[in-house]
């Protein structure tokens, strides 16, 4: 590929921590310049957290100092390493932290969502340990999956929407710890960028801002999902671009005071009563004339238990857990960095989920009006596979299909085996049609951090060659040299 | 049902004094569409109505509740950590007034509505199907076919024994079970699940914001998942969508069986088509579901339309577009598509019903004078749509015994309507098969594999069964029956009932029973009996039979390509000459493992016992058979093969979109739960 030669030689590392994101791309080879996208996983042994701190500690021999340090969204997978691993990046010092504008401390409309996610949040937390304490059970989700303490938050999902359950170490801790560094320090700025954005002071690559999306409308629309239904559109608004659904929200509202009342034992204020106060009885209190409730339902009903329904109320809370968590990853920032010689593209979408990914067609850079999204996919030729891999973080049609470039390469951060161990069923990451697609346009050339070198059986050995030539492994890291 | 006791002469003659009569009917007062309805001037009038449903026992004996044969209703408010106390129906008080009138902060009247209107649901489906309704049995472990490992290749390890299905006698019904917008009915649990929430502020003026709008006080929603409820009984993998059409006919249907049973409330059909002047094509509360509900999420409008769509604010009639069907994948919008089909259909079948009687009431100018329309012909219109609907509603349920058993797509379903209808009446004079044609044909849903739209196109074909695999088939059904009649029941006693309640005993109990045994020795029967290497055979039968069968299909211990019967259903038609023939309608179905990638496939089907990994997804085929018993003869067989290679790409394809409902295939067994949250 003699069009290499037209660009400083670029390496792009894949850290292997775990089931994360951690990357760092080096531009040049006199003076190389260095790019960290997220550093963080879900996983939380002490062996794990040895190995992140390795990694850490390989980029930090790496490079000494950063360029531009990215974080894309707030969730604990990609930036837990600047909280676990606090000690070595304090030696690390960084020029430049970008992060997505939906950070900015200035912007209004960034400012509205913090508060309603921030109000949702306090909710969440407040119900978590409510229903912990109370023992209530939170539908779809295990006692045994809640964390043991505050301290050490594991792995679920309604925490990670809840921001972790703790002050100190929740991601927006991380992210807080961050800007405070890159405020104080005078010769360090802080970027929040909007998408039409380019960096270009990196020499070699122009760094195109794609995504979140923002625009007004867009946000009056995710304003309840009541105008697209009534647009006949539908009625699931799974993937809303940035899509913070009220109605859902209410609902959940009514359950969250509930779960909180049930805590306290104190009904008295609870304004979601649906029928005047002193009608039916509280469970516990059952007086005999209730027989027919007993056999039906209480005591009595024997073989039916498995009929109850105890806790699916609560379904409606993991459900804007859920939904909280689909909207942070929708927050990631996603960058298309051009290698300015050859024109190629490396697509780095954090998270990104259906909503954002549909906003980026409408996104324009003022100095380079030929460029586009379409364009760019165009000439990708290494994509960060969002969300590591999973079914709803990829798009097909404005996404997968338009990146035709023969060159193509994917690297997708995962790990599979702990994936699977999560409960009901496991995270499908990688999304196993997903991957199948991503194979038979990459021609199996996929890197993932788990599993490392693909086998590359279909393709000649020529390619295959070529492929490995490019590509060296270490128990810390995947480098790809592009 | 009990009947009403005939007096004996010497009882009349003696002139003792009759004892009073078991009754046959219970009225209960119910909201017609919900309370929303009942504070706007125009349509107060109209939105209570009484219901007529079938007298039964109800509680436990002495301990009373609306409990009764098919359903249970338990009033536990879990979030508000209530019970609220039970409604007596058979107090006298309430048997002299109809029950208790409508009331939105009356918990014991919501528990009477939901009954009052699911037990009506149900009547419409025996009605129309001439059998008793049954649940589907509770599977302890999983679904019928969830998580668990499909056993693929005879070097499988051996199976852990599953659970044997129970049998399900009574619905449950939580009217007050969460705090949501949201309603479903829960496969797992066997029940109706109903939320309640505060109404949004939207500017609209319909709901006052913060009140609370209860889903179990929604005629519409109430009959909608008791639909839910009874065609998973009917067709229990119709909730595993392996296609885009699966869950959304799910939808369809319910939605179909809500809006024509209001057609059943004759007061209401009047009252409408007074107001409307004869025409249902116009915004009508008859065509557009779940108003309340709508309204107060802040969708100025109706849930959903069968006719038409609010958009900037006003209404408008829906043009049918034939290239949506394409671009639609959202199971309630896709199943929208169906609705409009059915519902053109009527509306077609309406307009061709009464062009006489507006000719004769226009002196055959067909315009109608202005003003209010006579009485008499709002009567008459009243009485046409009314049977309409009750025909194309009896058309939509009949259809269901002619259905594929998996992955159903909505041209199977026409081609089901088509069959079955001309079954029951072979002359169609009032062209309800046309109108139905038609109404699919403008939404663009063409079924494949036909070479036209039209009727003759549109009908199931007779399968070309050898002469011995019929009888194969036939003698298994017979031996059930034969077994059965004799007693002897050690063999399908393999104890797959359990008793819980002394259910088992009453009428439906034993159809269940005898169903079960039958099926378990149809099985065996099959499983020994049944071996063919005929290629084509195998394709109409849907499964795989014979040995050398490829190494995804699932087998049993042995080492046989494994298949489960799992229904045997009577289905009555009229035969020629006017005779009631009643056919057995029996289904068999097989499991694949399917995988994403094409390569493993193969390797796994090119031997056997390679199957040991996870599969990606499940792959099921199969087929309905129709049976003529009297004349020995397999009417049809609606097959899907589980082999075909264009299902399974299309089943990759359809998980590959990623789309919500797909997302959830093997996660869940709560299909309904989030796919209904609005």
């Amino acid at each position: 590929m003699a069009r290499k030669k037209l660009d400083p030689p670029v390496t792009v590392r894949m850290f292997r921590q775990g089931l994360g994101d951690c990357f760092l791309i080096t531009v040049g080879d006199t003076q190389p310049k260095h790019i960290l996208i997220d550093c963080g996983m879900w996983e939380a042994t002490p062996e794990r957290r040895r190995r992140l701190e390795e990694c850490v500690g390989e980029i930090k021999r790496l490079t000494g100092s950063l360029d531009l340090l990215v974080v894309t969204h707030e969730h604990w997978d990609h930036v837990s390493g600047f909280s676990q691993c606090r000690a070595q990046f304090e030696k690390l010092p960084f020029k430049r932290l970008l992060m997505a504008w939906t950070e900015d401390p200035a912007d209004a409309v960034a400012g509205e969502i913090r508060q309603k996610v921030a109000a949702l949040r306090m909710n969440l937390r407040d119900v978590i340990r409510a229903a912990r304490e109370a023992r209530v059970p939170l539908a779809e989700l295990p006692d045994s999956l809640l964390p043991i303490n505050d301290l050490e938050p594991r792995p679920t999902r309604v925490l990670s929407a809840a921001g972790g359950l703790g002050v100190a170490n929740s991601p927006s801790d991380a992210m807080t710890w961050l800007k405070t560094r890159a405020e104080e320090s005078p010769e360090c700025e802080f970027i929040c960028a909007r998408p039409g954005r380019v960096i270009e002071d990196i020499p070699g690559i122009r760094i195109y801002v794609l995504g979140p999306p923002r625009s007004e409308d867009e946000l009056r629309k995710a304003d309840g999902g009541a105008r697209a239904r009534r647009a006949g559109e539908s009625y699931l608004h799974m993937d809303a671009a940035l899509g913070l659904e009220e109605d859902l929200a209410a609902g959940a509202a009514g359950s969250i005071f509930a779960a909180r009342g049930r805590a306290g034992g104190s009904q008295v204020s609870d304004p979601g009563l649906p029928f005047r106060r002193g009608s039916g009885s509280s469970l516990d209190e059952l007086t005999p004339h209730d027989e027919y409730f007993r056999r039906s339902y209480g005591e009595r009903a024997g073989p039916h238990r498995w009929r109850r329904i105890d806790s699916d109320w609560t379904s409606s809370i993991t459900q804007l857990a859920l939904r909280m968590d689909k909207f942070t990853n929708n927050t990631s920032l996603v960058l298309a960095i051009e290698l300015v010689g050859s024109g190629r593209v490396l697509l780095f979408p954090g998270d990104a989920q259906f909503g954002n990914w549909n906003s980026w067609d409408s996104v324009k850079f003022e100095k380079f009006p030929q460029v586009n999204a379409e364009d760019l996919l165009r000439r990708t030729v290494l994509y960060k596979v969002g969300h590591h891999g999973s079914h709803n973080a990829t798009l097909r049609l404005k996404g997968l299909d338009r990146m035709t470039s023969p060159d193509l390469i994917a690297m997708i951060p995962v790990d599979e085996a702990f994936a699977r161990r999560q409960p009901h069923g496991g995270w499908k990451m990688p999304y196993p049609a997903l991957y199948q697609d991503l194979k038979s346009r990459t021609g199996g050339r996929i890197l993932r951090s788990d599993t490392g070198l693909p086998a590359l059986k279909e393709v000649t050995p020529q390619l295959r060659s070529a492929f490995q030539k490019m590509v060296a492994t270490s128990p810390l890291s995947i480098t790809l040299k592009l | 049902m009990a009947r009403a006791r005939s007096f004996t002469t010497r009882e009349l003659l003696t002139g003792h004094a009759p004892a009073a009569q078991t009754p046959t009917r219970r009225r209960l007062r119910v909201y017609a569409f919900d309370p929303g309805l009942s504070i706007q001037l125009e349509s107060w009038r109209l939105n209570h109505v009484t219901l007529s449903v079938p007298w039964e026992p109800l509680g436990y004996g002495d301990v009373k509740g609306p409990r009764g044969d098919y359903l249970e209703i338990i009033d536990i408010d879990p979030a508000s950590d209530r019970v609220y106390p039970h409604v007596n129906l058979d107090d006298p008080a309430l048997l002299a007034t109809d029950g208790l009138a409508p009331s939105e902060i009356q918990p014991q009247f919501h528990q009477q509505m939901v009954y009052a209107v699911a037990m009506n649901t149900i009547t419409h489906f025996e009605r129309a199907l001439g059998r008793s309704a049954m649940w589907d049995p509770h599977w302890p472990e999983a679904g019928p076919d969830t998580q668990e490992p499909v056993k693929a290749g005879a070097g499988g390890q051996k199976s852990k024994k599953r659970p044997p299905p129970q049998y399900v006698h009574r619905l449950r019904i939580y009217p007050h079970a969460m705090r949501e917008a949201n309603a479903y009915y829960s496969p797992e649990k066997k029940a109706l699940l109903f939320g309640y929430f505060k109404a949004v502020d939207d500017g609209s003026g319909l709901v006052m914001p913060g009140t609370t709008i209860f889903t179990c006080l929604s005629h519409d929603i109430i009959a909608h998942e008791v639909t839910h409820a009874l065609l998973d009984g009917i067709h229990p993998y119709f909730t595993r969508p392996s296609n885009p059409d699966v869950l959304a006919f799910h939808e369809a249907f319910a939605d179909i069986v809500a809006l024509f049973s209001r057609f059943s409330m004759t007061e209401i059909v009047r009252g409408e088509l007074a107001r409307a002047r004869g025409q249902l094509e116009g915004e009508n509360m008859l065509g557009a579901l779940a108003q309340q509900v709508g309204a107060a999420l802040g969708a100025r409008a109706s849930l959903r339309d069968a006719i038409g769509e609010v958009k900037d604010g006003v209404w408008r009639r829906r043009q049918p577009d034939p290239t949506r069907i394409a671009v639609t994948f959202e199971p309630h919008a896709r199943g929208s598509l169906l609705v409009a089909a059915v519902f053109d259909a009527f509306l077609g079948i309406y307009r061709n019903r009464t062009r006489d009687l507006i000719r004769i009431a226009t002196n055959g100018t067909g315009v109608l004078p202005q003003g209010d329309l006579h009485p008499d012909l709002v009567e008459r219109l009243t009485r046409e749509a009314c049977t309409s609907a009750k025909h194309l509603l009896n058309m939509c349920i009949r259809a269901l015994d002619y259905c594929p058993p998996v992955d159903i797509t909505f041209g199977d379903y026409l081609r089901a309507l088509i069959t079955a209808d001309r079954d029951l009446v072979p002359d169609d004079d009032k062209s309800y098969r046309v109108a139905v044609i038609e109404g699919f044909r403008r939404h663009g849903i063409y079924p494949t594999g036909v070479n036209s739209m039209s009727e003759e196109a549109l009908l199931w074909e007779p399968p070309l069964f050898p002469a011995k695999l019929e009888e194969q088939i036939i003698g298994a059904i017979e031996r059930a029956e034969l077994l059965e009649r004799a007693g002897d029941r050690s063999k399908g006693k393999s104890g797959r009932a359990v008793d819980q309640d002394g259910s088992l005993s009453t009428p439906r109990g034993i159809a269940y029973q005898k169903m079960d045994r039958a099926c378990t020795i149809i099985r065996d029967h099959l499983l020994r009996n049944i071996s063919s290497d005929d290629q084509e055979l195998q394709w109409q039968l849907g499964i795989c039979v014979g040995r050398g069968v490829p190494g995804s299909i699932e087998r049993t211990d042995n080492g046989l390509p494994n298949l489960q019967v799992n229904r045997l259903r009577l289905a009555r038609r009229v035969g020629p000459g006017g005779v009631e023939v009643t056919d057995h309608v029996l289904e068999l179905t097989q499991r694949r493992a399917g995988y994403h990638d094409p390569e493993i496939q193969e390797a796994v089907d090119a031997q056997p016992g390679s199957a040991r990994r996870r599969y990606d997804f499940l792959v099921q085929g199969g087929c309905t058979l129709n049976i003529d018993m009297r004349a020995r003869r397999i009417r049809y067989c609606v097959g899907k093969y589980v082999m075909s290679e264009r299902r399974l790409q299309n089943q990759r394809e359809y998980l590959a979109q990623g789309s919500a409902a797909a997302a959830l295939y093997g996660r869940s067994n709560e299909t309904f739960a989030i796919l209904h949250r609005c």
